[in-house]
């Protein structure tokens, strides 16, 4: 059984947010899971508490997913950042690569989220 | 005349955005694909309107190249590639080759962009029906070079109709040429749309 995380779902779309909360919830039930709209309330969030894991959409209004995920890299380099995103571009997974991250595709199923939690749990 | 968002409930249009933007994301890995550079995206954004607003945001070009679709399926809409024409030759090039000389981009103008739209579109439409699991029959891709004001002169929507519209910027970064691809929901059935939509959500 998985140690307990504390994770962080970052994406501007509520019903994604449920999506993404559920399929994590099913498969790691210990994990605690926290949700912010934005990318500013995201900072805003990781101020107050700690995130072992960040789950973070692209495109989204304001910062994007990897702009957040570079300021996230400033304050927490080892934390895992996985970029959830249809926008599967070369210069995407790249720019993920290159801050770390993890690019898993949208839209989010069972599939999408199983690859998720193998990444939280490396 | 109702406007549709009245209609749809904050839950449901979140997720219709969403479904939209996950398509979207599709399309420009389809068209960086082709075109052999990032394609950056704006945020989808709906809006309610006529067709008669909808056109004034086009109305600086001089001239605007359009591919659209007529997509039947768990609900009907008309999807738009619209690019300005004063970057068109760029488009094709960058897609072609930079050895095209201008009367030959000019001349392969209408299958570069109707090839462009075609994959575009489908890769958007492709991802949507497969997070409903349902089935878009998407008619054949319509070529256009015309002014902003024409757009629609081929369209089954009337001028004051009130329509819903989702529209996406996108930007070719090596070409700097900026396009827009709209879905854009007429007549339809809010009630099929709906339930489409409360299937996904009930099961969240």
């Amino acid at each position: 059984m998985s140690e307990e995380k504390r994770i962080l779902v970052v994406d501007d779309s509520l019903v994604s947010r449920m999506m993404i909360k559920k399929g994590l919830e099913d498969l790691r039930p210990q994990w605690n899971l926290s949700e912010a709209k934005d990318s500013e309330t995201a900072l805003f969030m990781v101020e107050e508490q700690e995130f072992d894991c960040f789950s973070l959409d692209f495109n989204m209004p304001g910062m994007n997913g990897l702009e957040l995920m570079a300021k996230l890299n400033d304050f927490f380099p080892e934390t895992k950042k996985a970029l959830l995103t249809a926008n599967i571009q070369d210069s995407i997974q790249k720019k993920t690569s290159s801050l770390g991250g993890r690019c898993i595709n949208k839209p989010i199923s069972e599939e999408s989220i199983k690859q998720l939690v193998a990444y939280f749990d490396e | 005349m109702s406007k549709p968002t009245q209609e749809l409930t904050e839950l449901e249009l979140d997720l219709l955005t969403e479904l939209f933007n996950v398509g979207i994301g599709r399309s420009a890995s389809a068209l960086s694909e082709m075109l052999k550079q990032e394609i950056k995206l704006s945020v989808p954004e709906i809006s309610f309107c006529s067709l008669e607003e909808l056109l004034q945001q086009f109305k600086s070009e001089d001239s605007i190249i359009s591919i659209s679709q007529d997509i039947s399926g768990p609900f009907d809409m008309q999807s738009m590639l619209l690019f300005p024409e004063s970057g068109s030759l760029d488009v094709i090039r960058a897609m072609l080759g930079d050895h095209l000389s201008d009367e030959m981009a000019t001349e392969l103008q209408q299958e570069a962009f109707t090839e462009i739209g075609n994959i575009v579109l489908n890769a958007c439409i492709g991802i949507i029906a497969k997070m409903l699991d349902d089935t878009f029959t998407i008619d054949l891709p319509k070529f256009s070079d015309e002014k902003p004001e024409n757009l629609f002169k081929r369209s089954y929507l009337h001028d004051s109709q009130i329509i819903m519209s989702m529209q996406v910027d996108l930007t070719l970064t090596s070409n700097c040429v900026s396009g827009h691809i709209a879905f854009i929901l007429g007549s339809v059935s809010m009630d099929n749309i709906k339930g489409h939509l409360n299937k996904i959500i009930n099961g969240v």
